[in-house]
């Protein structure tokens, strides 16, 4: 009995052995299970990502380059040392030992690298002991490479050779290799390319068995600016000196091309350097406010251009309809009365536009009505964005000016045409401005201005394959009879008007004045949003320069209309356009009647004296003057601007007369008078 | 069993054979002292008078063959491998050749980038000074470009 008790007990001891095992076989069959069954892919991921290991191949950025293909920004490769922290036992001994092989201090090298080893992590197993590696720095830190786990990546150094010319166009990159200001930024995902990836079969400790490019990267777009590097150069010389002398706190220079919309040059002031990775925090904030296309003034009296022009095209006014300008006050029923800097009583339109008068503009702009005003703004692009290839372009202030509801406070109020019609309440950036005069120079075509004249892509074989680029078509809005009267017109506003400091010696040039006092915590500051918008020569404008200097005491014709001046013989200069007047006005001083008297009879005196041989001459190789007569207007004007030809038209209808003759060569200075008729 | 007993009768034969070729040279057989050492050579005359060079032809031409066949494996792994060798060889020099061309281009940006320092309006007017750009002389008259407009840019 007690024996088969016995042999019972041995079996349960062996059953519960036996279950046991088998529970713990099950256990290890379930973790088994979930690892290869429920996880598997998790942890195939888990190996593959141990032991295959992807690094970027940094692709190189593409350059951007002048309209001379000279570069304004290029990227070289360069090579980078790099450690990971948590390898380096001992900082201090690894600063003391590698920093003299870069030129560093010790402590420099030493203080980030405790820092990260000790504050583990993400990114504390990875530091840059030095970007941009030259030659002797990579020789002398190759040798150490046996000693410290020091490896070399890839990398790439931006370059602006120009320095701070065109900083606001060209813009910056940051420290990762993106932009962030100017064409950089805008065209960023054109500019980076597309980083290559290079795979590596490492083992469990990280030995790399296998390396091979599973993508190459792709070279970004190379990108042709339209800046012409000397014009910009210029441009910001003579802002910086127009804002000193005009005491202005900021300002911005537009010059363009009337006749496709390209930008020559556009310049800022505050600029900052973009060869410098880390900005003081007044070249932060200058990098990142492109007053040209990104802030938005009052533009002041240069409005009246397009009010005028209204009044013209609408075919309300002609130059010569007379206005009353209410003597300096114009009384207003309700509210403020609209002053006159100076007394005026009858202008005709073109007075009223050369002697800037509030109140003539005003009746323009009353008998044409709200409606018209608000289309011609439109048409001018005030209120729209230009396109501009830079980066929170503003698009201006121009409210709507019908109203949704009576409750709508954003839409003209019933004066509000009034005000507008002289630059107030509406605001436009520099380069909208630049694209509205170019409307008047240009004989009436609205043009998209832009930056980007070409793009192409290089190929590993060291080729280029051009992009395509696409701009919007120029769009008639102005009849060109209008255009030229409004260019004459503007014209005397720098002979005999307000932008008299616009004159430049040798070339025509026509112009507005526009001077907008700050309002601002209540209060008029007593000073000015002074510009000066204008184009040269006259016949067949090549440039449109627009000037704008921020709080400044002086007006626009006293600031900007000599910095004007400058920015546009500079830019005639460069771009070898012909001159059109005498480089100096002859001086026609008039002598004393009785000195005259004598030197007369001195010279009758004296005996004739053997006539030295004329000075030489240059022989007048000017364009000869083709025959115009039976031609209708818009045919005269097209070739009188193909061959540069400065012509005065005078009535409407087919070419009747001409002066001076086909055939005649034409002498600097000179124009073709060509008269109408039905 | 009459195998085992064959093979025991080959023995004993074999075993005459030897104890009868023995004693045939036994009495050629001579001891001799080699002088003043106390080595002695057994040395005995031996008949080459009737040997012959057999030559079997089956093994001439099995020789032949292996030799043939060692010849024709050297040369099949040399045309395997020369191939890819060549190939490896130029592979290694292509992306030398790619490395080096990757390098001269990395140094004419460089140097494009210098020289458009250097070129600089910046620069250029550091040396240039007021003469800078340079105004025209007075009463120049220009003469525009036969066709076209007076100063295109592609004039420049």
């Amino acid at each position: 009995m007690r024996q088969r008790d016995q042999q019972l007990g041995s079996n349960r001891r062996a059953a519960t052995a036996a279950l046991i095992v088998a529970g713990m076989a099950a256990v290890v069959l379930a973790k088994l299970v979930e690892l290869q069954v429920v996880r598997h892919e998790y942890y195939a991921e888990r190996g593959r990502r141990q032991h295959l290991r992807e690094f970027r191949l940094p692709a190189l950025r593409g350059e951007l380059l002048a309209r001379d293909s000279y570069p304004l920004a290029i990227s070289i490769r360069t090579e980078s040392a790099v450690v990971n922290p948590q390898q380096i036992r001992d900082p201090e001994f690894f600063a003391r030992v590698v920093a003299p092989a870069l030129g560093l201090k010790p402590e420099e090298l030493s203080g980030p690298l405790m820092t990260k080893k000790q504050a583990g992590g993400p990114g504390a197993s990875f530091h840059i002991v030095a970007r941009h590696l030259t030659p002797e720095q990579r020789e002398r830190l190759r040798p150490l490479q046996k000693t410290f786990p020091i490896h070399f990546v890839p990398d790439a150094r931006r370059d602006y050779p120009n320095g701070v010319t065109g900083a606001h166009v060209v813009g910056a990159i940051d420290a990762e290799g993106d932009g962030n200001a100017g064409v950089e930024q805008k065209l960023n995902e054109e500019l980076k390319g597309r980083d290559g990836l290079i795979q590596v079969l490492a083992g469990s400790r990280q030995d790399r068995f296998i390396t091979w490019t599973k993508r190459d990267s792709l070279p970004g777009v190379n990108v042709t600016l339209s800046i012409d590097r000397v014009i910009q150069h210029d441009a910001e010389r003579f802002l910086r000196e127009g804002i000193e002398q005009a005491g202005a706190e900021s300002g911005t220079v537009v010059v363009m091309d009337p006749r496709n919309g390209e930008i020559l040059a556009l310049a800022n002031y505050p600029t900052f350097d973009p060869r410098r990775e880390k900005p003081t925090p007044a070249e932060a904030a200058a990098r990142h406010s492109n007053i040209a296309v990104q802030i938005p003034c009052e533009p002041g009296s240069v409005m009246k251009m397009i009010t005028v022009t209204m009044g013209i095209d609408t075919g309300l006014f002609r130059p010569e309809s007379l206005i009353y300008c209410e003597n300096g006050a114009f009384p207003r029923p309700g509210r403020r009365a609209i002053h006159d800097v100076h007394r005026y009583g009858t202008l005709d339109l073109s007075q009223v536009l050369i002697k800037s008068s509030n109140i003539g503009v005003v009746k323009v702009s009353l008998a044409a009505g709200p409606q018209r005003l608000y289309e011609y703004l439109k048409k001018f692009g005030i209120g729209d964005r230009t396109g501009i290839e830079l980066p929170a372009e503003s698009r201006g202030i121009l409210r709507p000016q019908a109203c949704r509801g009576p409750q709508d406070r954003n839409c003209w109020s019933p004066t509000s045409h009034e005000y507008i019609a002289f630059g107030h309440e509406v605001s436009a950036t520099a380069v909208q401005l630049a694209r509205a005069v170019a409307v008047i120079a240009n004989g009436g075509l609205l043009v998209q201005p832009h930056l980007v004249i070409g793009k192409s892509r290089p190929t590993p074989e060291g080729r280029e394959i051009p992009i395509k680029v696409e701009q919007e078509p120029p769009r008639r809005v102005l009849r060109p009879e209008t255009a030229i009267t409004i260019r004459r017109i503007m014209e005397r506003v720098v002979l005999e008007g307000t932008g008299k400091a616009a004159a430049i010696p040798g070339y025509s040039s026509g112009g507005k004045t526009g001077s907008a006092e700050i309002f601002e915590n209540g209060r008029w500051l007593n000073r000015h949003n002074a510009s000066f918008i204008g184009f040269a020569p006259v016949a067949n404008p090549r440039v449109v320069v627009v000037v704008t200097l921020n709080r400044t005491p002086k007006l626009g014709g006293a600031s900007a209309a000599p910095v004007f001046r400058k920015v546009a013989e500079t830019a005639l200069r460069v771009l070898h356009v012909p001159m059109d007047r005498p480089e100096t006005e002859p001086e026609t001083k008039p002598q004393a009647p009785q000195k005259a008297q004598a030197l007369l009879a001195s010279a009758e005196k004296t005996e004739p004296r053997e006539e030295a041989p004329p000075p030489a001459t240059p022989a007048l190789v000017g364009p000869r003057v083709p025959d115009f007569r039976g031609r209708p207007l818009v045919a005269v004007l097209r070739e009188a601007a193909s061959l540069g030809l400065p012509v005065e038209t005078l009535g409407r209808g087919v070419a009747r007369e001409q002066s001076p003759p086909p055939g005649t060569v034409l002498a600097p200075g000179m124009r073709v008078q060509v008269r109408f008729g039905l | 069993m009459s195998g085992m007993e064959a093979l025991l009768d080959w023995f004993a034969a074999g075993r005459e054979a030897a104890a009868e070729k023995e004693r045939r040279s036994a009495c050629d057989a001579r001891l001799r002292a080699l002088p003043r050492e106390e080595i002695f050579l057994y040395v005995k005359p031996i008949d080459n008078s009737q040997v012959r060079c057999v030559a079997r032809r089956g093994e001439w031409m099995s020789g032949a063959t292996t030799a043939a066949v060692f010849i024709a494996a050297a040369l099949c792994i040399v045309a395997a491998i020369v191939p890819q060798t060549t190939t490896l060889a130029i592979s290694h020099r292509i992306e030398f050749l790619k490395e080096e061309r990757a390098a001269l281009l990395n140094e004419l940006r460089r140097l494009r980038s210098e020289e458009a320092a250097l070129r600089s309006a910046e620069r250029l007017e550091q040396f240039a000074g007021e003469r800078f750009i340079a105004p025209p002389a007075k009463a120049m008259i220009y003469a525009p470009p036969a066709k076209g407009t007076v100063a295109s840019l592609d004039a420049r």
